[in-house]
This record gives structure tokens, C-alpha cells and sequence, in this order.
């Protein structure tokens, strides 16, 4: 007797069960014992080039982002090389992204970052700041995309006389697909998946409690358990960040379990080129979609062939932060990316896994 | 290659006896569980671990008819997975006939996470067998999980009057005629 079929499938197909059977024949199936959502069987990968080769949307936004991809490329480069901390947002309450709101929001977020400096949060005093709040372009790629919202506070550091960035932040939502708000609150929230804050601690523990207490949402780390980086490290190993350039190794960092006395990580490190041959031949360059199962075949080759070498079994530790010639992401929700064209397809992966959060609910 | 699959009925069960094989990669607690499903058991029980199988041939004859098997999967370590896998290899189909269940370790992390829950529901789908979900990290934790695997085992080894493993299989598909809908 064979085992029962699977259904592995490898479009975005979940398991349905059949309407014919009766309640008592559900008993079983894994959805009633398991509180935990579904985590999609196979994902959309970006290709190396930042055409919109590989987007299921229709006609009219693909020749509206055709048009700007290499002026995009210039605007969004300011999220490079820059190492920035990923928190997810439940949705905003009146949050209004017209221009005198958002001067109005600036002020009231100085005033903030003022009280605060007083009540002498901040380790260096004298950090005055001025808030700024505007719309950063680049970042909406559909009509279901809220408005990118960049949050700048400008200030002096210590004794100096020069005006730096203290912090920056954006708020984004990069092709969030299908609406998770209720229609009829639909018109007083607006639901922004990310929030990318590169600043010290302190500043951003201000602007967290800002935008709680403004907009009555709930802002939180944006973890990434291994399963997660695993997925993230086997899609875009594939893609080729600049083909003249030399690229970044693919690098997986392991912890080791306290057991082991004398070692406390490993580091794994293969050239791009070879990480490039391992990914052709388990994926279809032609198809948009990548498995469940390609993804497993890619992480457990790589981690077979450190164990025929060394004898350390790397699927018995934990992944604490993967990094490819795209990007670098830490387990705590850190994220530092490299190159400005897959900006965008970075952020639409990260919107995605903020909206399964919370559409767990 | 026969020596290397594990048969429920090959050989004589024992009187009021009932043995549970805990199948895991190491260092997930197996003899801590084994310990705590005895002292919870209402019934003579004997637990027997193991890493890996197909159990070592040498040792077949003094071993008793093993009745049910526990396949633990660590949640956090793809390892375990790949483990369970390779010795499902080795498992005679009968056990899989109420006979056996998978139980899913660490659940209580979700950061920590190395392997999708999906994976897991598969398996069970796949091979048809129950899975339990949770944690061997506190008394009250190991002692639910005992229950309910007691409960099986006690079936399983044919200590409960008038009822086999194969009638609760029974319970758990459709009947004949709403199968022909669909």
C-alpha cells in the first residue's frame, strides 16, 4: 500500500477540503488542531532586472512603473547601505497623507522629540529636533498602495552647529495585494504594512509611542523565524544584483546551541556564482512562482554539502541572519540592502509577510 | 531487507503488556517524556527510544513486540524532520493503521521556527496518522501529552475490550456511500 497522495502543488493552491463531507469526517484534517495560519506553498520572486517582468497585475501599471525604472532606481537609493530595523503597524486611525496634515503631524512629532529631550531621555543632550513628514515616491506601485510616507527628524547632535538626520523612518506598503480592511472602516484607517526606522534606540522608542498614541495602532518588531530567512536567502540567492560588479557572498550565520562548549556561530560563506549554478538547476528561470519544495531542496543541499565536509549538522541549529548579494537580514527584524534596483522587490516581500501577520486574525 | 522493516505481528504479545518506541533526533528529551508516560500510565507499559531506525538486528530477539511508535519532530531544527523522514522508510505499513502518531515539539516559539507547520500536516495527511502539537518543557506539558498518547497505546496493544486500532480507523474517513459524491 502506497501512502496516500500529496498534493504538492506548485501554483498558489491550498489544500480545499471537499464541501461534500460530513463535519464528523473533519476530525483529522490538520486546520482544527492547529491555531497557526498557512504560510503560502510557493512565493513570487522578482528576476534580476527591474522590469515588471513577472507581475500578475494588469496592463496599466506595468507601462506606469516601465516608464520610471531607472528614475526609481536613483530615488530609492536611499535605503541603501543603510541598516535599518523592520517593524510591522496594525492600521492607522485618521491618518491623512495631505500636505497640511502632514506639517501638521511634523509639529506635533517636534514637540515631542522636544518634551522628551527634556525630560532627558536621550543620552547626548541638547538633541533638538524638527520632525518633517512627506511623501516618499517611488514606493507605490499600485492604486491599493497607501501612499509612502517618509518621516525625517533633523536635529544637532551634542555641541555641534552642523543640522544632521537623527532619524528617518518610512512607512510603506509595496503592492500589498488585496485589501485586509473591512469596507466600511475602510474610509477613517489607513493600513501601512512596514515601518523602516534607521536611528538610535531612544529615538525610535519616541516615535514609536508618537504614532501609537497618535493613531492608535500597535507597532512591533517584524521577526523572522528561520523558516522565513530560509525562504528569503533560497529566492533571491537567483538574482544577480549587478552583473559587472563583483558580487557579495551568499552568507548564512548559524547559532550553536549552548551545548557545545567553545563555539558560538558559524558562518557560512559561498561565492555567488556557485550559489548562482545550485539555484538554476533546482528552479525553472521561466517560472514566477517559487515552491515550498525548491525552497527545501535549496537550503538542505547547501546544508548537506557543510555536513560532507565538516561533519556539523547545520539543520540542527538555528539561522540567526542570512545575507545574499541583495540584501542582509538578521533574525530581529534588521535589514540592510545593497542594491537599489530590488529595493522595491524587497519591500513588496517584507509588506507581504507584515499582511500575514495579520491576517492570522 | 526484511530484517530492516519494523512488523507489528511478528511476534507474541505480551501478557498485559503494552511497549512504546519513541523515535527522535537526540537531545529533544525523549527519556524525560519516557519516564513521565510511565508514571502516568494506568496499564504496565514499557518505553524504548531511539534515534534513528531501522532498530539494530542483533538485538531483534530480545526485544518485546513494539505496539505503538511516537515520531517526534522538533519544530526548530529541520534535522528532526529529515530523521522522522528517513525512518518512516523503515515502518511496516500495518502501523500506520492507528498504530503510530506524530508529535510536534517546541511549539510554543514561533521565532524560532525552522520548518513550516505545513510540513507537519502533510506528513500526517500523508501517512494518515494523528498529529499531537506540544512541548516537553513542563510537567503539566509532557503529562497532557502522555494522556493522550496513552490513550492510543492502550488501544493499540489490545488492553481495551472489543476495540482494535483498525475500528478506530474506520471512524475517521467518510462512509462508502458519501465517498461515491465526490
Amino acid at each position: 500500500m502506497a501512502p496516500g497522495e500529496t498534493s504538492t502543488s506548485t501554483n498558489r493552491c491550498m489544500t480545499t477540503p471537499q464541501t461534500f463531507k460530513s463535519r464528523l469526517s473533519h476530525r483529522f484534517t490538520p486546520k482544527r488542531f492547529t491555531p497557526y495560519g498557512r504560510t503560502p506553498q510557493s512565493r513570487r520572486i522578482s528576476t534580476a532586472v527591474p522590469t515588471t517582468r513577472g507581475r500578475r497585475k494588469n496592463v496599466h501599471t506595468r507601462t506606469k512603473s516601465r516608464s520610471d525604472s531607472s528614475s526609481e532606481a536613483e530615488d530609492l537609493k536611499g535605503f541603501t547601505n543603510v541598516t535599518w530595523r523592520v517593524y510591522k503597524l496594525s492600521p492607522l486611525y485618521k491618518f491623512s497623507s495631505a500636505p497640511k496634515d502632514l506639517k501638521r503631524y511634523g509639529q506635533l512629532l517636534s514637540s515631542c522629540v522636544e518634551a522628551a529631550n527634556q525630560k532627558g531621555l536621550f543620552v547626548e543632550n541638547n538633541v533638538s529636533g524638527k520632525a518633517l513628514f512627506c511623501v516618499q515616491e517611488g514606493l507605490k506601485k499600485t492604486a491599493d498602495d497607501p501612499d509612502a510616507i517618509q518621516i525625517l527628524v533633523k536635529g544637532k547632535k551634542g555641541l555641534g552647529t552642523v543640522d544632521t538626520v537623527i532619524l528617518t523612518a518610512t512607512l510603506c506598503g509595496v503592492e500589498m495585494e488585496g485589501d485586509l480592511l473591512v469596507p466600511d472602516v475602510k474610509g477613517h484607517f489607513t493600513y501601512y504594512p512596514v515601518l523602516l526606522v534607521k536611528s538610535t534606540v531612544a529615538m525610535t522608542d519616541v516615535l514609536i509611542t508618537w504614532l501609537m498614541r497618535h493613531f492608535d495602532c500597535k507597532i512591533s518588531p517584524l521577526v523572522f523565524p528561520p523558516v522565513y530567512m530560509a525562504w528569503m536567502i533560497a529566492m533571491w540567492s537567483g538574482a544577480l544584483a549587478n552583473t559587472n560588479r563583483k558580487n557579495k557572498p551568499v552568507e548564512l550565520v548559524y547559532q550553536v546551541p549552548s551545548e557545545c562548549e567553545g563555539i558560538k556561530k558559524i558562518t557560512y560563506t559561498i561565492e555567488a556564482a556557485d550559489c548562482l549554478r545550485v539555484w538554476n538547476s533546482i528552479h525553472d528561470s521561466k517560472s514566477d512562482m517559487f515552491t515550498e519544495e525548491e525552497m527545501s531542496t535549496f537550503i538542505s543541499s547547501l546544508e548537506e554539502h557543510f555536513y560532507s565536509l565538516f561533519r556539523v549538522k547545520l539543520n540542527a541549529m538555528q539561522l540567526s541572519c542570512v545575507g545574499t548579494s541583495l540584501c542582509y537580514i538578521g533574525r530581529d527584524g534588521i535589514l540592510k540592502i545593497y542594491s537599489a534596483e530590488h529595493v522595491s522587490c524587497i519591500l513588496r516581500h517584507l509588506t507581504e509577510l507584515s499582511m500575514e501577520h495579520f491576517s492570522l486574525v | 531487507m526484511s530484517n530492516s522493516v519494523l512488523i507489528p505481528y511478528n511476534k507474541v504479545p505480551q501478557y498485559q503488556l503494552a511497549t512504546v518506541l519513541l523515535v527522535g533526533s537526540e537531545g529533544l528529551g525523549k527519556h524525560g517524556f519516557g519516564k513521565c508516560l510511565i508514571k502516568n500510565t494506568w496499564f504496565y507499559l514499557q518505553v524504548r527510544t531511539a534515534t534513528t531506525l531501522p532498530l539494530p538486528v542483533t538485538s531483534d530477539s530480545s526485544r518485546p513486540r513494539i505496539d505503538y511508535i511516537c515520531f517526534l519532530i522538533d519544530l526548530t531544527s529541520r534535522d528532526s524532520l529529515k530523521t522522522v523522514e528517513e525512518s518512516l522508510k523503515h515502518v511496516d505499513v500495518r502501523y500506520f493503521l492507528g498504530k503510530c502518531c506524530f508529535v510536534a515539539l517546541k511549539v510554543k516559539n514561533p521565532e524560532k521556527r525552522a520548518i513550516f507547520i505545513e510540513q507537519i500536516a502533510q506528513l500526517s495527511q500523508q501517512y494518515k496518522s494523528d498529529v499531537l502539537y506540544g512541548s516537553f518543557e513542563t510537567e503539566a506539558e509532557s503529562a497532557f501529552l502522555a494522556e493522550q498518547i496513552l490513550k492510543s497505546v492502550e488501544i493499540a496493544a489490545g488492553l481495551q475490550k472489543n476495540k482494535s486500532p483498525m475500528f478506530l480507523e474506520c471512524c475517521r474517513f467518510p462512509v462508502a456511500g458519501e465517498e461515491s459524491a465526490e
